[in-house]
């Protein structure tokens, strides 16, 4: 099996969708039948590069750094992983009968295009073919975002066109000036050579590749397009994205942490950038009422935590990170597919307007329980071993203030999932007048799905960080990693 | 000892923590009535208490590894097996399963008993597992567990009464709260000692050490076991059920502070700031919790507020920090455990006979429940410390630990600890006389009745407890208190022997004015309330107001960061991704010694003008006209950079851009002011700083020496091994067919979602809206020549200006002026697909380009070159390149000529007033 | 050739900052696509400008020919951003439909000058003046 197929099979399927356009249903038969070969081969790639072999597909024959590859090391392998079952579940989740028939035909195509996208972003060995990857996951975005077809969803896709196209513009005159000083943009071969290069202009190139992907994985202050958008996609998408298109930007900034070690003020700036967010965000999050907006200042929150184990520019650092952005990534898929089931159960999606009876409140408190926990980082859930590795981190690296932040954001994450709990799922003496009548019945099947995700996790922490660590120790401790000739 | 006694021994003590996790399970499953729930939850713990005492009996001693959970964050599953982590087991599993039992008798028939009841195993499950855990974080996992637990356990009563949530909450956010930075002295412990306790009583950490781990883990003992300004969640938590609050506030989740100092006293106990801070917080706790409890009414409260000032008491004890105090106070931990338990499900009991705890309803309740009587009478006697009690014994050991300790702290202590027992005295003679003696005040407490063998049994056995513990001072000393104090200190400790009777000593005296002042205080206080001190310092309401006030800051802060004013944060993103480059300025000065270039003079004059125009001159339309004016002057740029392709690419994306904003104008501009931008100094400010960064990046980038690798490779390859003399073009479509293949992707995406946001405006689809006769004639003349051009463009873009990309754009001109001047049913009739269907198909071609080398077992993108000769006269060259770019052809004319259409449509049914 | 591309890159950066600082989005779209021209002359920039086009002439020699690659990358670049922008004038324009203010910060000078009619006139020719 050949890495472009990661890329290839879900943009064939796709385009062939966008040409056909089956029924929903069939159309959801196809997805999911896809997104499970595509399990499969994740599978089987994670378990060649845990054993630290690292796949190339060098596109052309051309080989690097004059031609492009696709480099899968263990990192690559991990969000591979990641997204695939994100994506199953996501599927699952997204069913005609309940989000309907129309939504469910537009989105699948682009959900598709959207992976491959992904996934090229994730194996491509080059820079700027990261740069057009990107530009593709975030196309497709947009026309998900406008699926809803609300007034609401363009205007707060607005935003979000107009600070990513400030982002990509950073990250072309970024990759201009790295190309300058390399000769390359082949990650491997820049990794090489970036440090005969003169200090101004490469500060000056990463920073703008710093500030973009900032920008992209929202960072206070720069994240304030992400809880404009969230909240007005579909619920299922809106846990994929969650999930994982803010850790894009997460991705791209542990491609080049190699690159960054040669900078120090700019591992600083997002290790503080990272302190901070984790803070604001999550104090942001508790005022909120609309639940998806509160879920996506907790993203703000949680992406502090990662980039900050990230700026430390330790292996344990970026382990942590790694470790963290795939708990985050799990968790917050699933809260986001709660609060699918809780919105359309509820017809609202207000927390005040929320009501705990309802058929499958039991299944969902729990799902939910689990979820919120773990986000929490209450133990032994697997956000308990996020905080904890990035604790670690934090005290090898002697960042007392940074770690007050976050110890101060734990804090107030717990309360702000007390909150929903308060609003959802807490039982009151006084018996409502009006029960609003359920839009759809409960489907347990994604919410459960993503729970167990969630607990296996937990439980396999131990084989998980380890691999993670080796991750980390791949990606910033070997020079030409990247490079297409292993 | 056989490796099969170890591996039992893992086993016995696993099944410790599991036993109590199953009942749980089974209950959490299965629908069974309270009583059997009950049942099945005292099973539960008995199991428990029988592997616990098996252990004992074995001797079991040392760490018993289960499992290496996350080996390089150092958690690891494993038991500390000693006699003094065992026998503390034993007390919270056999309070369990006294507990249990009474819960299934208290809850009666009603609904969420079970449930109640399948919580409170997993909670003993994590108190189990917190007690005998060695692995630091292990321990702060089922630290976390009990807490969450709890959360549960207090909200039990949601359908009852409405602010169990508060309470809740309340415990639960301020025990994580302390814990955290206990997580953070953990770790600090791990990286300078060990994550096992174990291991860390073998090292001798340096007192600095000791200080800065005491430190970090003290919010978490004094958030957990209620002390001073933290214990305003305990009497909150009274909103739970008492089966609960005797559970909680008795043998377990209060005590799991107090054992964490037991067992860190080995470990950072040498610190002096382990006696000057706890003694102080211990002896306010102990005096103050005494003082609420005087004025409460409610019998279930003035428990609570016992139970804070005795954790005051204990607390206070263990911070004399000397082997003989954790002695005393292990051995109050017990006495504590057994008569609070007891009182507290005595106190159920007295609510089930009378339906009321209220002291100013109770009275004469000796009458009807007799047996309740007198097992509250030795348990309130343990309690007030009387002989022959075991609170009698402890308190006299704690005493007489005084008179060693060091004088200021021992003035200290004997004052709080006078005060507190005084207190202490008192309102446990308030509790017992207010509702067993003299006559009832109230028609409920007249009419008590005595509650049912499920509500005596516990108190029957905690009093008979009780009371054997004071009289067996001997053996409870000799085959208790020494090996428990000795294996948790982890050193035998020289301790006069436990007695009821030393002769008349200081401790004796002390304690005989405790009881005689505490009686006066009871006789003077009897029935009057005693204020609750200020209400601005009270516990729940501060914590309140914290959380508003986060609520508050949060709310402004999510206005700030995603308000209705997102412009000043597009330029902070330039403003962050250049202000990297300011360091860059030294290199403006370049901008003299270089040669100056008379036609980019020329064009940049032109730009300066446009661009000025731009931001000075009135009218909506002027802009964008003046943005495609500079536009082309970009394009001069380009010429005179030697991009030819860039030429092309840049006059064809400008009339593209163009002509979509044409299309879209009337929508576009509604809301653009006419009048001039004009200049403001604050925007300037941060503009010029970072247009000057940009020219000095281009002189740093002018100064670098040009790397010739990839240039140099390029221009060898691509005529000798791609074919292709363009090598712009030739790395768009071969060296670098990935990026050309995803942004033609891009492209279509753009387009089918410029059809899918004008979706809903289709409704008066395709317009016959064409243009007059001469712009057809015109058009009819024009549009082969405009075809030709573009294919021209793409079949010789290998080896001239040219390509796919700029072929697509030409094709789309072209397409554009077709249906504008016939309209847009007729061009539809002229052309056999609809674009977006031609889009669709050109991303297919490159998806089957990219996949057909593949097939054959190239990598993806491969692509052949070869030259064909027909009749040996020609020699036409071939590559598999053209498929490729055909496929980008389909797909950006299609694409930009669909999206065009739907905004032509859009447009003319709006002038025909179609919508 | 130098000090032309630092100067216009000057212009170019610094007035589109400027216009992606105001409070309308078309002027920050319009800000955007003068900074996007500025970045792609940097890109041109980074790499070695030569004195000849990278289209070769058969048997010719690459002496003094331009780096073909930063071309490559500034013409992708350039038609992402002509995709990005188109989508965005759509985006612009069913908003407009459906009624809803587009600007990034809802401050108008005045309410006339946006009247449909005062828009027909000035795309007719007669330019109204405030």
């Amino acid at each position: 099996m050949s890495l472009a197929l990661f890329f290839l099979l879900p943009l064939a399927t796709g385009f062939l969708l966008f040409l056909w356009q089956p029924a929903a249903a069939l159309s959801r038969r196809t997805s999911l039948f896809v997104s499970i070969v595509l399990i499969g081969w994740a599978f089987a790639i994670t378990a060649k590069c845990g054993d630290g072999e690292i796949l190339v597909h060098t596109f052309g024959n051309w080989p690097p750094p004059f031609g492009i590859a696709f480099v899968v090391d263990r990192l690559g392998a991990i969000f591979i992983t990641l997204h695939a079952l994100l994506l199953f579940v996501t599927l699952v989740a997204l069913r005609p009968e309940t989000h309907g028939e129309h939504t469910v035909r537009r989105a699948l195509p682009l959900l598709m295009v959207a992976t491959s996208g992904l996934f090229g972003a994730f194996m491509t060995g080059d820079l700027f073919s990261l740069f057009v990857m990107v530009e593709l996951v975030l196309v497709s975005s947009y026309l998900l975002i406008q699926i809803p077809g609300a007034k609401r969803s363009l205007v707060s896709a607005m935003p979000m066109i107009v600070i990513n196209m400030s982002a990509s513009a950073l990250f072309i005159a970024g990759l201009g000036v790295l190309y300058g000083i390399c000769g390359s943009l082949n990650i491997a071969d820049v990794i090489e050579r970036i440090g005969g290069a003169p200090h101004g202009l490469r500060l000056a190139a990463l920073g703008m590749l710093v500030a973009a992907f900032a920008t992209k994985a929202a960072l206070v202050p720069l994240c304030f397009w992400m809880p404009a958008t969230y909240p007005t996609l579909t619920a299922p998408v809106a846990a994929l994205f969650a999930g994982i298109m803010t850790k894009l930007g997460v991705y791209a900034l542990l491609r080049i942490s190699p690159l960054l070690g040669h900078e120090p003020v700019l591992l600083s700036f997002l290790m503080w950038l990272g302190a901070f967010s984790a803070l604001l965000g999550v104090l942001a999050a508790l005022s909120q009422y609309e639940l998806r907006r509160l879920l996506s200042f907790h993203s703000v929150s949680q992406v502090g935590y990662i980039v900050f184990a990230l700026g430390l520019h330790t292996v344990f650092g970026t382990a942590s990170a790694i470790f963290f952005a795939l708990h985050h990534s799990l968790v917050k898929s699933t809260l986001y597919l709660v609060a699918d089931e809780l919105e359309r159960s509820n017809s609202s999606r207000d927390l005040r307007q929320m009501d705990f009876r309802r058929p499958g409140s039991i299944v969902l408190a729990t799902v939910f329980g689990v979820a919120a926990f773990a986000l929490a980082g209450i133990p032994p859930l697997s956000g308990f071993f996020g905080k904890l590795a990035v604790f670690w981190a934090g005290f090898g690296s002697r960042e007392w203030i940074g770690l007050a932040l976050l110890v101060v954001a734990s804090v107030f994450t717990l309360a702000s999932m007390l909150k929903i709990w308060r609003f959802a799922f807490q039982r009151r003496p006084v018996e409502r007048e009006t029960v609003p009548t359920p839009i759809s019945t409960f489907y347990p099947a994604a919410v459960l799905m993503a729970a167990a995700l969630i607990v296996v996790f937990s439980l396999a922490a131990g084989p998980i960080f380890n691999y993670v660590f080796e991750a980390a120790e791949q990606i910033s401790g070997i020079s030409g990693l990247m490079s297409g000739d292993r | 000892m056989s490796d099969a006694t170890v591996t039992l021994q893992t086993w016995l003590a696993t099944g410790i923590v599991l036993m109590p996790v199953l009942a749980g399970a089974l209950l959490f499953a299965r629908r069974e009535s309270n009583a059997v729930a009950g049942l099945v939850g005292a099973t539960g713990s008995g199991l428990s208490l029988a592997l616990i005492v098996w252990l004992l009996l074995e001797r079991a001693q040392g760490v018993r590894v289960v499992w290496e959970w996350v080996p390089e964050l150092q958690v690891v599953l494993s038991w500390r097996l000693n006699s003094g982590t065992l026998a503390i087991a034993a007390l919270v599993a056999f309070v369990g399963v006294l507990v249990m039992q009474f819960a299934g008798a208290y809850f009666g028939p009603s609904a969420k008993g079970r449930r109640a009841i399948a919580t409170l195993s997993l909670f003993e499950a994590s108190m189990l597992g917190l007690i005998l855990a060695d692995n630091l974080f292990m321990l702060f996992t089922f630290w976390e567990l009990t807490g969450l637990c709890s959360f549960f356990l207090i909200n039990t009563d949601a359908d009852k009464r409405d602010d169990t949530f508060a309470a809740a909450q309340q415990a639960l956010v301020v025990t994580v709260g302390g814990a955290l930075p206990m997580l953070l002295g953990f770790i600090y412990l791990a990286s300078v000692g060990s994550a096992s306790l174990t291991e860390l009583y073998a090292l001798d950490l340096p007192i600095r050490a000791q200080t800065i781990a005491f430190l970090l883990i003290l919010p978490a003992v004094l958030t957990k076991s209620a002390q001073i300004p933290f214990h305003f969640w305990l009497p909150g938590a009274m909103a739970a059920p008492t089966p609960i609050s005797a559970y909680l506030h008795s043998a377990t989740m209060v005590k799991a502070g107090l054992i964490l100092l037991i067992y860190l006293f080995p470990v950072c106990g040498g610190t002096p700031l382990w006696t000057l801070l706890l003694v102080p917080i211990g002896g306010v706790t102990c005096i103050w919790g005494s003082y609420r409890a005087l004025g409460q009414d409610d019998i279930k409260l003035l428990m609570a507020w016992s139970t804070v000032s005795q954790l005051g008491l204990m607390t206070l004890t263990l911070g004399l920090g000397t082997d003989l105090a954790i002695r005393a106070g292990i051995l109050y931990l017990f006495a504590h455990a057994l008569f609070k338990a007891g009182l507290f499900i005595s106190v159920g009991g007295i609510d089930h006979a009378a339906h009321t705890r209220l002291l100013s309803k109770l009275g004469g309740l000796r009458e009807n429940t007799p047996a309740l009587f007198w097992f509250a009478l030795i348990l309130s006697g343990s309690m007030a410390g009387l002989p022959p009690f075991a609170g009698f014994l402890s308190k006299e050991l704690v005493l007489e630990k005084l008179t060693l300790a060091a004088p200021l702290v021992h003035d200290v202590a004997v004052i709080a600890i006078v005060l507190g027992s005084i207190g202490t005295v008192a309102y446990t003679s308030r509790f017992f006389f207010g509702s067993f003696t003299g006559s009832p005040r109230s028609e409920e407490a007249s009419k008590a009745h005595s509650p049912g063998l499920g509500f005596l049994s516990a108190p029957a056995v905690l009093a008979a407890l009780s009371l054997v513990f004071g009289i067996g001072a001997k053996w409870i000393d000799r085959w208790f208190l020494e090996p428990v104090s000795w294996s948790l200190v982890g050193r035998p400790i020289e301790a006069p022997h436990l007695a009821l009777w030393h002769g008349i000593t200081v401790p004796l005296v002390l304690s005989a004015g405790i009881v005689t002042f505490g009686w006066f205080l009871y006789r003077r206080l009897a029935g009057r309330g005693l204020p609750p001190g200020p209400e601005a310092l009270s516990g729940p309401i501060l914590f309140e107001n914290f959380l508003s006030l986060s609520r508050a800051l949060g709310d402004r802060l999510s206005r700030a960061l995603a308000g209705a004013s997102p412009s000043v944060y597009f330029g902070l993103v330039l403003v962050f991704g250049l202000m990297w480059s300011v360091p860059l300025y030294g290199k403006l000065g370049d901008f003299f010694t270089h040669q100056w270039n008379f036609g980019g003079s020329l064009v940049l004059f032109v730009q300066l003008l446009a661009i000025a125009g731009l931001i000075l001159l009135p009218g909506r339309l002027t802009r964008v006209l003046l943005l495609s004016v500079v536009g082309f002057t970009v394009a001069l740029l380009y010429r005179l950079l030697n991009a030819p392709d860039l030429v092309l690419t840049q006059l064809l994306v400008e009339v593209l851009t163009a002509v979509f904003f044409a299309l879209a104008v009337r929508f576009i501009v509604t809301q653009e002011s006419p009048s001039p931008i004009g200049l403001s100094s604050a925007r300037l400010a941060v503009a010029v700083p970072l247009g000057l960064a940009g020219a000095a990046l281009v002189f740093a980038l002018d100064a670098e020496p040009p790397d010739p690798r990839l240039p140099d490779f390029f221009l060898e390859a691509a005529p000798t091994i791609a074919k292709g003399l363009n090598v712009v073009n030739v790395i768009l479509g071969d060296f670098r067919g990935l990026d050309t293949l995803v942004e033609t992707v891009v492209v279509i995406l753009a387009a089918l979602g410029v059809g899918g946001l004008l979706r809903r405006e289709r409704s008066g689809r395709e317009t016959e809206l064409k243009g007059s006769f001469v712009v057809r004639q015109l058009t009819r003349l024009i549009l082969p020549l405009a075809i030709m051009l573009a294919l021209a463009l793409l079949l010789k873009g290998h080896d001239a200006p040219g390509g796919g990309f700029v072929s697509g754009l030409s094709f789309a001109v072209a397409a554009i002026l077709g249906f504008a001047a016939y309209g847009t049913r007729s061009f539809r009739a002229r052309i056999p697909v609809e674009p977006d269907r031609i889009a669709i198909f050109g991303a297919l071609i490159l998806i089957a380009a990219s996949v057909i080398p593949m097939v054959m077992g190239e990598p993806m993108l491969t692509h052949r070159h070869g030259t064909l000769s027909p009749l040996g006269a020609f020699a036409i060259k071939w590559s598999t390149t053209l498929f490729f770019e055909i496929g980008v052809v389909m797909a950006i004319a299609g694409g930009l000529t669909a999206a065009a259409m739907r905004l032509w449509e859009m447009t003319n049914t709006r002038r025909d007033g179609g919508i | 050739m130098v000090p032309v591309l630092a100067a216009s890159v000057f212009l170019l950066l610094t007035a589109g900052v400027y216009l992606v600082l105001q409070k309308t989005l078309l002027r920050v779209v319009i800000g955007l696509a003068l900074v996007s021209h500025a970045v792609h002359l940097i890109l041109l920039a980074s790499g070695r400008q030569g004195v000849v086009a990278p289209v070769l002439l058969p048997g010719g020699g690459i002496e003094g020919v331009a780096d073909p690659l930063p071309q490559a990358f500034v013409l992708t670049a350039i038609v992402i951003a002509m995709a990005m922008t188109i989508y965005l004038f759509a985006a612009m324009a069913a908003l407009a439909k459906s009624g809803e203010r587009m600007e990034v910060e809802p401050v108008p000078d005045s309410d006339e000058a946006h009247a449909p009619e005062a828009v027909q006139a000035e795309l007719e020719g007669r330019v109204t003046r405030p």
